[in-house]
């Protein structure tokens, strides 16, 4: 065999940054359940592949922005839990100091600029931090990851279309899971594909099966090359679905059961993932369990971390809101 | 065509395959995105076409885009058609084009494919004697035809309708059947590769130095993909009965558009004609099998291939056509 394309290092470690996701969030569902969460959750169970398969292209200085479906970035990208489970339950040890919550998780000191609770919000910011990257000369890529309701925003066609023009290093990846929240793909827009709009901004553009994190990885580590090499922004469009309803608590009444189970029974990424690790030797039943467990750990971990975290206090509300004092802004003299 | 001459004729079948032409090679090469409502214009012009000419019944495979129901949408009450969907689950992957294929075949006197190698190769599998007219929406196609699909519909309609008898209009091709423990284990239509790719990813093959081996039914300098390779060497046309074996390595460089825009240098180590009915060994396992250009088999063990003449039959729509118009296809 030639030298394979990719590490089994690289290999083992996307699979335990799916496992660790997966674990997340569906703890993170426990908590939302036990009212130890305020406001809302959207969480990522089921799309695991897109974000380990991109990130795992990326660098640390390369930057993405996120969604209101965020956590799963948020953690590929190498986030600390314990800051965002932290900031799921509004503590002061958050990443964001307790004030942002689920979808508001931030840490730049990793490039994540931030998961967005405007749809397509994080679009423009993902083509400003490629811009900078221009304007500096440097070599590093933005991702801007967003749903497929968001590809209907006019965030999307402004953010994509300067990029086309500037020719930016940043690729625009759509998790299209089939749902602008309770509307079906198929009510939201007449073609077959977001990857079909990027012949409109004269980029690349491709549609990828979502679920298998090795075909992800292979489109991004294109896509994330050329924009690498100064050839401009590309498009992905990522087929996926969510194994949960659009926000923890949503009856999800738009889809069947059926629909559902068929996704997880055929669809599951991390056992799709599993299955050819297992084939080829790479992982094994032992090994898989093991890693099961000590993610349960280190998310168990981090829970007791943010249920043992102060609250902010009362006098710190308007503190952190923007970076430097604004004059006529009356809210701060309140 | 008298119209009121063929009032009852045999029925069509349509397959169109809704995610054709959009994967990685929009990346990796100079491909374009082959947008589906290009695809519905097509069924448009298919759907209007069979009706000018008689045809009353038409069967559909459901897919998830719905490219044959949004055709009738735009053709509305002109369209005088019957038309059915075959009651299949779509999964929006090959199984739906295998069904709707297995379940159609006895159903229908021809089937017009809208898709790529890789449509067809699913198609092949299950349409037995039933005649195909492959219309090319995919990217680096050898097998289906690009062209004008009013023209193709023709054609369909003239074998249909018995203007041009099936065996006058139509020809088997040649498939590349893959053995493993003596037992069929897979198809080609035009070419398998032999790579060194240890995942299947996103299928496409573009990296020409993870080669070793290419096995093709029909090669030629002027088509594009991996076929070319071997057709930069010698010629096969489809009627001829055999097929080309080639093995990459030390040896002499040759040229090849092996996806739009991208042209490799390839070394050729040796190269043979390959009989049909005649087993070749694949000299490199364990290693990744491309099947018309897919990454689809895993291959760890002894793997044989050979050429037979059992692919589908194929309308061959210029003869079809050249046929119907002097027995008065086209005069009203």
């Amino acid at each position: 065999m030639n030298k394979p394309v990719i590490s089994e290092e690289k290999l083992l470690w996307m699979y335990e940054t799916m496992v660790k996701i997966r674990v997340h969030e569906e703890r993170a569902a426990e908590l939302f359940a036990e009212n130890k969460v305020p406001g809302f959750v959207h969480l990522y169970v089921g799309e695991e592949a897109v974000a380990t398969g991109v990130v795992a292209n990326l660098k640390k200085e390369d930057f993405i922005s996120s969604t209101h479906r965020g956590h799963g970035h948020y953690i590929a990208k190498g986030g600390d839990i314990k800051a965002s489970m932290a900031e799921l339950f509004g503590k002061t040890t958050g990443c964001c100091k307790g004030k942002g919550g689920s979808m508001h998780i931030v840490d730049l000191s990793i490039g994540e600029l931030g998961a967005n609770g405007i749809v397509g919000g994080g679009i423009p910011h993902a083509v400003g931090a490629a811009m900078g990257i221009k304007l500096n000369g440097l070599d590093d890529v933005a991702v801007a990851f967003f749903g497929d309701g968001a590809s209907n925003q006019q965030n999307f066609h402004e953010g994509i279309n300067l990029a086309a023009i500037w020719k930016l290093p940043v690729v625009f990846v759509c998790e299209n899971n089939g749902y602008q929240i309770s509307l079906p793909y198929s009510k939201q827009q007449i073609i077959n594909s977001v990857a079909e709009r990027g012949k409109s901004y004269g980029i690349p553009a491709v549609s990828v099966d979502g679920q298998d994190v090795m075909a992800v990885y292979e489109v991004a580590k294109e896509a994330i090359e050329r924009a690498r090499n100064g050839e401009g922004p590309s498009l992905i469009e990522a087929k996926t679905y969510r194994f949960r309803g659009h926000f923890e608590g949503d009856p999800a009444i738009y889809r069947t059961k059926k629909e559902l189970e068929w996704w997880k029974e055929n669809k599951d990424p991390i056992i799709i993932f599993k299955k050819l690790l297992l084939e080829k030797n790479i992982l094994s039943e032992d090994d898989s369990a093991l890693i099961q467990k000590k993610k349960e750990e280190e998310i168990e971990e981090a829970v007791k971390f943010a249920e043992s975290s102060p609250w902010p206090k009362k006098e710190d509300i308007l503190k952190d809101v923007f970076s430097t004092s604004t004059k006529g802004v009356l809210v701060w003299e309140w | 065509m008298n119209e009121k001459k063929h009032k009852v004729c045999t029925t069509v079948g349509i397959i169109a395959n809704p995610e054709s032409g959009k994967d990685i090679r929009r990346l990796v090469s100079h491909a374009s995105v082959f947008d589906n409502m290009e695809k519905v214009n097509i069924v448009e012009r298919i759907l209007t076409t069979l009706q000018a000419f008689g045809i009353r019944k038409v069967l559909v495979m459901p897919d998830t885009f719905g490219i044959v129901l949004r055709a009738i949408n735009v053709i509305g009450k002109n369209l005088k058609i019957d038309i059915d969907f075959l009651p299949i689950e779509t999964l929006g992957n090959w199984k739906d084009t295998y069904e709707a294929t297995r379940q159609m075949k006895d159903k229908v006197s021809a089937i017009i494919v809208i898709g790529g190698d890789g449509t067809n190769r699913i198609v092949a599998k299950a349409c037995g004697d039933v005649p195909i007219m492959p219309l090319s929406t995919g990217t680096n196609n050898v097998f289906p035809y690009m062209m004008e699909a009013t023209i193709a519909a023709e054609a369909v309609a003239a074998i249909v309708m018995g203007f041009t008898s099936k065996e006058e209009g139509t020809y088997k091709r040649k498939r590349l059947e893959i053995f493993q423990e003596d037992k069929l284990k897979d198809i080609a239509l035009i070419d398998i590769a032999v790579t060194m790719h240890s995942y299947i990813g996103a299928k496409a093959i573009w990296r020409s130095e993870l080669l070793k081996e290419i096995v093709v039914t029909q090669c030629s300098p002027y088509n594009i993909g991996l076929s070319s390779i071997a057709g930069n060497i010698k010629e096969i046309r489809m009627d001829e009965n055999h097929g080309f074996y080639l093995e990459i390595g030390d040896g002499e460089m040759i040229k090849a558009a092996i996806a739009p825009g991208v042209l490799k240098e390839i070394s050729i180590k040796n190269f043979r004609i390959l009989n049909l009915d005649e087993k070749v060994k694949l000299r490199n396992i364990p290693s990744l099998l491309a099947l018309d250009g897919e990454r689809e088999l895993d291959i760890n063990s002894d793997v044989y291939v050979k050429i037979t003449r059992d692919g589908p039959k194929v309308i061959n729509y210029q003869k079809t056509l050249r046929i119907a118009a002097q027995r008065g296809f086209f005069k009203n």
